[in-house]
């Protein structure tokens, strides 16, 4: 019976940690939120998305920027339909925001059955920009990316790419390079991040478009090498990677993004008080730390600034998913 | 030497009071969150995860591992006293164990479930200690067609859960083939089968239809007569509840083919626990010498899975400690935790950090006895619970079911889905056909067809890469054989039964 | 069981045509390899085999010995009208909330399909919700659908 106590002690602390939530007046005056704001993702626990979400709001709580007790809700089902239409349905909830990526705005695109689309929800902020980069096995003789794409028009459809979804940005860079060089290689879609690894690893596959942290510590283990940039201009955590335009191989460049969106039609007041604590945030160094961590570059974006942009995102995406063969019925 | 410093450094940080009490505190809620379902590991890592910051990641890694193992020992309990699967690696534990129960041995059921859990938890993590890296290396030789062949070898155990009419058991694991083709088609983002409806784009929840089909299905059969009759029969006696000397002889073979089946699949990222527990269950069923026990409450058929999903948990953790590879969505958990500690996992996490790796591997040792202790007196409890009425125990499995299956994704499409598969495991019973056979294809169905897919992508249309390739070829060959023995039985008896008739 | 068995071959067959007919709209070759059309046609075919075959052998083939689990149609019934009632219940859970639909629940199986007395049945079904409010609700803090009321 002792454990049983115990354990409801323990239990009831967390409740009460999680309950506790005591409004902090972050900005002065216009709106802010009168209770603990919920992080809307469409991620599993683990994915991507929730990770993010995660760590905006334990940055924010670190930083002192909002009381403690926000909470990360994932809406998983249908790569970003889910969470947009529990969104959809918060319109005029003060209480709840986003986080998104392209992938919202591939779902808005490809599917059919989703009744929102990114368009209609209110852009608040734009955080990041996800660099992607060409990735290769260890002991691979290619020593640029440009190797590769020679070596794969020598012997068409034989070379494989692993990487995620047929909609997703690795396949879309693959079809612009086959597009502009002739080269032509196998795609194949594995299911998890770290299974595309082990994928490389195993000698199954040839490349990976991935994104510098996720393998950063198999290169530094000699795993794995990095041979191309997919970027406009070197990172900076790798200035010895040259770009694929450097390597003269002219595609336009895609980027995954990430940042948060509100219900719709959110009044003004409101998305100033996001645009602002957002920017407060890029500034602390909790965010110059996690910036650096995962290898992304901080690109905030305001709520206007970051509607133009989707706008664009979303016709470069449409061109180039119809040229990948993915169904677009948008 | 070195491995015996290492354990040595190893238990130094398990050992630290601060560690033992968040082990302690991890199995504790592990048990907790396995014992009801849907719940699950991940949702729960997840909540705990901002109480984690605090401590050093050799702490909190120690405390979610604990969850992670912790859960797998819990999640036969409600299996074998409300046929309620808590996770679908829990299914076969239903067939064998719920029997038991119905007979008034529900207690060495649980028993058994412990101690072969102990056993097998204990063998997991000798293998993570002594062979992690170089199993590692191995396991990296498994490309999409070495999938699909263990795939197709995982599907081939339909053969041994079919019952009276195997054609009624292709039947279900056709079905459930078919239920795991519904959702978006990964290859190509276009959606199957989803009938207008959003939720269904990721497809079928393994857990929404697996705690339908049996437990819903279940409460639906047993409610057909009026329930003047106790069905369960819970004897007296402290001796009555535990396993047999007897009952530990006859699972010695159970122990070893759960432990090794377990650590084995659990090695391969993205293989999963249900696969190892069926596939323990089938090879245990093969090699009986008296396969018709099974399913009517043969002890083995509940200590081998159970076995299998816990020795699952330490092979894991190889390719997620020595590569940085998570197979599951646990794992995936598990290495979200530690990035947001700070830390990097990745093939150079046991050299930098040994006292991370080699402080868990001890805690896992601890932690598995503090299980046993907090499981073994916990049996002749939870047998008591059959003594409960019932007309109270029924609704109780409704809610539990309706709760746990909330709880995932807070969605009520998933609760309609929980009750339409409710009916259907009703139907399913009433007309003879087998349940399991479809949760076992729902669940490696879409792997399967994916690693089809992506097999012949690679070769670019040729078959013969599944016969080509030595490890393929060995699991191909494995699967067949295992096909004879019941054909091989069935010929056997059939021409016995001629013979005699035709006198 | 003859019978069940050829209603069951009938609706197998059934849904394995409207597989197969589903199956025929997707693509069996993409430009990723195989489409999604190629496991569906495929199940589909095969479903429609076995199921014919299911009914050819009961009513070509020996009838198998009797089966006791057929049951009587008044205990379908039960069995029917318990599952309506759970749909019931859930369709209230929005509603009502989770604890209130859970109470009615159990006090409707009860007293109807276990004809306790009321008073017996109100008990069991409001000790049981407490039970569900305590572990899920208060401890596990795990969310349930909530009612007006706030619970």
């Amino acid at each position: 019976m002792k454990t049983t106590r115990a354990f409801i002690v323990i239990a009831a602390t967390m409740v009460v940690a999680t309950l506790a939530v005591t409004p902090v007046n972050v900005l002065g005056q216009g709106f802010k939120p009168t209770r603990a704001v919920d992080v809307v993702n469409h991620s599993r626990a683990g994915g991507g998305s929730d990770l993010f979400a995660r760590a905006l709001v334990q940055m924010l709580e670190q930083e002192k920027l909002i009381p403690p007790g926000w909470q990360v809700l994932n809406k998983a089902a249908g790569a970003g339909a889910q969470a947009m239409a529990y969104l959809a349905e918060k319109k005029g909830d003060p209480h709840t925001i986003s986080v998104f990526t392209n992938t919202w705005v591939v779902t808005s695109l490809t599917v059919k059955e989703t009744t929102y689309t990114i368009d209609d929800f209110t852009p608040l902020v734009r955080m990041i920009l996800e660099p992607t980069v060409a990735v290769i096995k260890g002991d691979s003789l290619y020593k640029n990316l440009k190797d590769f794409v020679e070596d794969a028009k020598k012997k068409p459809g034989q070379l494989i790419q692993v990487g995620g979804t047929v909609s997703s940005v690795d396949n879309l860079f693959r079809n612009l390079i086959q597009k502009t060089t002739g080269a032509k290689w196998q795609y194949v879609d594995v299911r998890s991040g770290g299974e595309r690894i082990a994928n490389l690893l195993g000698g199954h596959m040839h490349i990976y478009f991935a994104q510098p942290a996720e393998v950063s510590e198999h290169v530094r283990a000699g795993n794995v090498k990095i041979i191309a940039a997919l970027t406009e201009s070197r990172l900076e955590g790798l200035p010895n990677v040259s770009t694929i335009k450097e390597q003269g191989i002219d595609v336009p460049i895609i980027t995954q993004v990430r940042g948060a969106v509100g219900p719709p039609a959110m009044p003004k007041d409101r998305v100033q008080y996001w645009e602002g604590l957002f920017l407060r945030l890029t500034k602390t160094a909790s965010w110059k730390k996690y910036v650096k961590e995962n290898e992304v570059e901080s690109a905030y974006l305001n709520s206007e600034q970051l509607g133009a942009s989707l706008k664009e995102l979303s016709n470069q995406l449409r061109e180039t998913l119809k040229e990948a063969g993915v169904k677009v019925v948008r | 030497m070195e491995t015996l410093q290492n354990i040595l450094l190893g238990f130094a940080v398990a050992l630290t009071p601060v560690n033992l009490f968040w082990c302690f505190v991890g199995v504790f809620l592990g048990t907790i969150v396995g014992i009801l379902p849907g719940l699950g590991t991940p949702a729960t890592i997840a909540i705990l995860l901002p109480l984690s910051f605090q401590m050093n990641p050799a702490t909190g890694l120690i405390m979610m591992a604990g969850i992670y193992y912790g859960s797998k020992y819990g999640g036969s309990t409600t299996s074998i006293l409300m046929n309620l699967p808590g996770e679908t690696a829990s299914v076969v534990t239903c067939l064998d164990g719920y029997q038991m129960a119905r007979q008034g041995r529900a207690g060495p059921a649980l028993g058994i479930a412990a101690i072969s859990s102990f056993v097998a938890g204990t063998v997991g993590i000798l293998g993570l200690m002594l062979v992690a890296p170089p199993l590692a290396r191995f396991a990296l030789r498994f490309g999409p067609p070495e999938y699909f062949s263990l795939m197709a070898l995982g599907l081939t155990m339909v053969i041994f859960l079919a019952g009276k009419s195997m054609i009624k058991g292709l039947l279900a694991a056709l079905i459930g083939l078919w239920l795991a083709s519904i959702g978006t088609d990964t290859f190509t983002a276009e959606p199957r089968f989803i009938f207008g409806r959003l939720e269904l784009l990721d497809g079928v929840d393994f857990i929404v239809a697996t705690i339908g089909i049996f437990a819903i299905g279940e409460v639906l059969v047993n409610l057909e007569e009026k329930t003047k009759i106790d069905l369960f029969k819970v004897p007296k006696g402290l001796r009555n509840l535990l396993p047999t000397l007897q009952d530990l002889k006859d699972c010695r073979f159970a122990f070893l083919n759960g432990s090794v089946v377990g650590f084995l699949i659990g090695v391969m990222p993205g293989a999963g626990a249900t696969i190892a527990s069926f596939l323990s269950y089938g090879l245990e069923k093969a090699v009986s010498k008296n396969p018709d026990k099974f399913g009517t409450g043969a002890i083995e058929g509940v200590a081998a899975p159970e076995g299998a999903n816990n020795s699952e948990t330490g092979g894991a953790l190889v390719p997620l400690l020595t590569l940085g590879i998570p197979g599951s969505n646990s794992t995936a958990m598990l290495l979200a935790a530690l990035t947001l500690w700070g830390m990097k996992p990745g093939p150079l996490l046991i050299q930098e950090h040994p006292e991370i790796f080699w402080g868990l591997v001890a805690s896992m040792y601890v932690g598995n006895i503090m299980l046993l202790i907090l499981n073994l007196p916990m049996v002749p409890l939870f047998a008591k619970i059959l003594r409960v009425p019932n007309y109270f125990l029924y609704p109780v499995i409704l809610g539990i079911s309706v709760v746990g299956v909330y709880a995932v994704n807070s969605s009520m499409f998933d609760i309609w889905m929980l009750a339409l598969f409710g009916i259907l495991g009703y139907v399913m019973r009433k007309l003879d056909f087998p349940a399991a056979p479809l949760v076992l294809a729902l669940v490696l169905g879409i792997r399967a067809e994916e690693t089809f897919r992506q097999s012949l992508i690679m070769s670019q249309g040729d078959l013969s890469v599944f016969l080509t390739r030595p490890l393929s070829v060995i699991m191909l060959l494995t699967a067949a054989v295992l096909l004879a023995i019941p054909i091989f039985r069935w010929t056997q008896a059939w021409r016995k039964q001629t013979a005699s008739e035709e006198n | 069981m003859t019978k069940g068995d050829v209603w069951a071959g009938l609706i197998l067959a059934g849904l394995a045509i409207f597989i197969i007919q589903q199956a025929l709209v997707l693509d069996y070759f993409s430009e990723y390899g195989l489409g999604p059309g190629f496991l569906p046609l495929w199940l589909g075919i095969v479903i429609f085999t076995l199921s014919l075959a299911l009914i050819g052998i009961r009513i070509l083939g020996r009838p198998e010995a009797f089966e006791n689990e057929g049951g009587t149609s008044a205990g379908t019934g039960r069995a029917l009208a318990t599952w309506g009632g759970l749909m019931l219940a859930i369709a209230l859970l929005n509603v009502l909330g989770f604890i209130t639909s859970f109470v009615l629940l159990t006090f409707l199986l009860v007293l109807v399909m276990d004809r306790r007395s009321p008073s017996t049945s109100m008990v069991v079904a409001v000790g049981g919700a407490l039970g569900f409010y305590l572990v899920f609700s208060a401890i596990l803090g795990v969310p349930l659908p909530q009612g007006p009321w706030g619970f």
